[in-house]
């Protein structure tokens, strides 16, 4: 109302008196004569108030038609703006169920699985590779008695030949000795056969795991290298989106709230086009009083007549309707402009970027996942190569127990040949000396190959001790040690399905979103002239408003004495059309010189008073 | 569904009150002065009215006292939707039969909450 105050300011100092109306220069012509208003001038300021009429016509014209497309538009515009409203709560609330920041809870737990996972199998490997270690020491046992059995042979094998030679000496008299000389003979050749079967089984063995350690022990440093950058990898992955999150998460609801906001301004042009209403009747009473000014001037017959004074302080009246009128057309038509800047504002463009970020990430996350099924699948494969090895070594064993045995079987065999040697030397008396010193040679390997039964037996009770331990390491490389870790992933796998479904869905109905915004744009695009239009009105009302004025200063300049204004009346003549407060209140301010009415026009709306 | 008869000699009004009630869930009527009003009260029964004060033909007042003589209008809540603030133009309305008053401009939410009460 800056507009009025400075009127009323250029027009009537603080604290003028009621005639303020009456400009110095009209009390100056006080005590002139008192001459009739010309034809002329008459006839001029009825052509101002003709014009002012018009211009008042083409204002409520344009006005109107303004308001009416608004109108259409925004009812199609509210309809637009509650749908992209339910879409992006539908969007705020499945990002918050089934965001990246539940899938993050789920990965951290998989990564504690699965290091503890590796890890164990880690330490299975470390433990193997120490019980490789043992059984190198377990075949360095068993070499050396095969060692000594190939010794106990090669000595066998010399005895059969002297038994041989003393079977040949004895002839027919050695009789039984020469069944002892072939099966002495015979049992040599099997003690040979064992002995190589024995040692062929012993260095393959050795072979086979030394073969294992090796790559063991340059995979295992490899391996434990692996799933520390696996898990750096990861962590840095978590923490790029948990940094990215609380952004994401915003978005959607700043959205939102730029919606909420728009839905409001709509809500306030709903109000502004019903001010638009009151302005309208406005517009009509201005319209009704300067016709009623215009009779008041066409009958009056002198400058004195009152009914100039009447019409000089309607004409005021009608200068401050005006400029409240503009007040009132330059409220409601910013609250539209407002509503239209936000509509043009309003952009889906970042919430349509939350659906791919949130794939992206997704599929980074993935990506970084699926190292744990890399390094899952190495670890499955040593653990299948020591499960190999270490069940070469129960084979090992296996093969060392039938080895024993049949150390046991010759060790008897060989004290059976002795006692028999012994009888067949005591037999032959004299004749028996020779046979009965073989006696003894066989009697001394048979008590060698106690010592070599006897070592052999130790080296196998460390084996068979070795592989229980073993059995118990080789738990971790089973597969319901797995199960845990197959849990955890199939749930991240779930979350992250879930992820990927919710930021298809945020994706789809962005889009969705995008193409209202857009039909929004196009909507508002068709009220687009109304700013011009609007612009149009200001010109109208200013040209009315500068028709009344001029009329005023032309009743002022051939108006004689004003004194007799009855404001009593004047007041009842112009306020009859009125049917708004403000308009009684711009008229007593005229005309009683208090300072007129500011205007607070909201668009909030008022309330319903229930009788 | 309510169906509520909105009276008004200005096509903004008509249209902000029938979007605002249409979009609340009520079926809703046009009327373009009071003799209009009167004339379509007379002939469908309405859950609730709204009208203007000032119309041509037959202003707001006169046309809810010829309201109320209609049949199974004697309790049908009747709101004015006015310009109008002065004391005793609210009284000759509610004199008239008005069940309340609402100056221009209307607030919605409000407007449909205090309808949906009168209308239960």
């Amino acid at each position: 109302m800056s507009g009025l105050a400075d009127w009323q300011a250029e027009k009537s100092p603080v604290g003028a008196p009621a005639h303020f109306l009456f400009p110095q220069s009209s009390r100056r012509r006080r005590g002139a004569e008192h001459a009739a208003m010309n034809a002329a001038d008459k006839n001029n300021i009825l052509s101002k108030l003709e014009q002012a009429h018009r211009d008042l016509d083409q204002l409520a014209a344009s006005s109107g038609s303004v308001v009416e497309a608004a109108t259409q538009a925004f009812k199609i515009l509210a309809g637009q703006t509650e749908r992209i409203l339910k879409q992006a709560a539908n969007i705020v609330e499945r990002i918050a169920q089934e965001s990246m920041g539940a899938v993050l809870g789920k990965v951290r737990e998989l990564c504690l699985t699965v290091r503890d996972f590796l890890e164990r199998r880690l330490e299975g490997a470390t433990t193997v590779l120490g019980t490789l270690g043992k059984e190198e020491t377990q075949l360095r046992q068993l070499t050396s008695v095969t060692h000594r059995q190939e010794g106990v042979a090669h000595h066998l094998r010399a005895l059969s030949v002297f038994t041989n030679i003393e079977v040949a000496h004895l002839g027919r008299t050695g009789g039984d000795f020469k069944l002892l000389a072939e099966e002495l003979s015979a049992f040599s050749r099997s003690l040979s056969e064992q002995t190589l079967e024995l040692s062929a089984d012993t260095k393959n063995r050795e072979n086979e795991v030394e073969e294992t350690r090796a790559a063991l022990a340059a995979s295992l440093p490899k391996l434990r290298g692996e799933l520390v950058r696996m898990e750096e990898d990861i962590t840095e992955a978590q923490r790029v989106i948990e940094s990215d999150l609380s952004q994401q998460a915003d978005v959607p609801v700043r959205f939102r709230t730029g919606v909420e906001q728009t839905e409001q301004e709509i809500a306030g042009v709903v109000a502004a086009i019903q001010a638009h209403d009151i302005t309208r009747q406005q517009i009509e009473h201005v319209q009704h009083s300067l016709h009623l000014i215009a009779a008041k001037i066409s009958n009056a017959t002198t400058a004195e007549d009152n009914q100039l004074s009447i019409a000089s302080a309607g004409l005021t009246i009608q200068a401050c309707q005006l400029k409240n009128i503009k007040a009132t057309v330059e409220n409601w038509a910013s609250q539209i402009q407002r509503c239209m800047t936000g509509i043009r504002q309003l952009s889906a463009s970042e919430v349509i970027n939350v659906g791919p970020v949130v794939l992206r990430q997704e599929r980074e996350l993935s990506s970084q996942l699926a190292e744990i099924e890399v390094l899952q699948q190495k670890s499955q494969e040593y653990g299948g190569r020591m499960q190999a090895t270490l069940a070469g070594l129960s084979s090992m064993a296996t093969l060392v127990e039938g080895h024993l045995r049949q150390s046991r079987a010759i060790r008897d065999r060989l004290q059976l040949l002795m006692f028999n040697s012994l009888i067949e030397a005591n037999r032959l008396g004299r004749r028996g000396v020779v046979v009965s010193a073989i006696a003894n040679l066989i009697r001394g390997v048979s008590e060698q190959w106690t010592s070599i039964t006897e070592q052999s037996q130790r080296t196998l009770d460390e084996m068979m001790e070795l592989v229980q331990q073993t059995n118990k390491v080789m738990e971790v490389f089973s597969e319901t040690s797995q199960s845990s870790l197959r849990e955890d992933q199939a749930e991240t796998d779930a979350a992250l399905n879930k992820v990927r479904n919710a930021a298809a869905l945020v994706a789809a109905e962005a889009a969705k979103m995008r193409t209202i915004t857009e039909e929004m744009q196009r909507s508002l695009a068709e009220i687009g002239d109304a700013e011009s239009q609007l612009e149009g009105c200001f010109t109208h009302l200013d040209s009315a408003a500068a028709e009344v004025e001029e009329a005023i200063h032309a009743l002022e300049a051939n108006h004689a004495a004003m004194e007799n204004l009855d404001i009593a009346e004047t007041e009842r003549l112009f306020s009859s059309y009125y049917t708004t407060e403000i308009e009684r209140e711009v008229m007593h301010a005229a005309l009683h010189g208090s300072p007129l009415p500011v205007l607070q026009q909201s668009f909030t709306g008022n309330s319903v008073e229930l009788f | 569904m309510k169906k509520i008869l909105a009276v008004d000699d200005s096509a903004s009004v008509r249209q902000m009150v029938n979007f605002t009630l249409k979009s609340a869930g009520f079926d809703v009527i046009d009327a373009v002065d009071g003799k209009d009003g009167l004339t379509k009260a007379g002939k469908d029964k309405f859950d609730m009215i709204i009208t203007d004060l000032n119309m041509p033909n037959l202003d707001g007042i006169q046309m809810i006292t010829e309201v109320r003589k209609l049949p199974g209008y004697s309790f049908v809540p009747i709101l004015m939707l006015t310009t109008e603030s002065q004391a005793e133009k609210k009284d000759a309305g509610r004199k008239a039969g008005a069940t309340g008053w609402i100056v221009k401009p209307f607030n919605a939410e409000q407007l449909t909450t205090v309808i949906r009460k009168l209308v239960k």
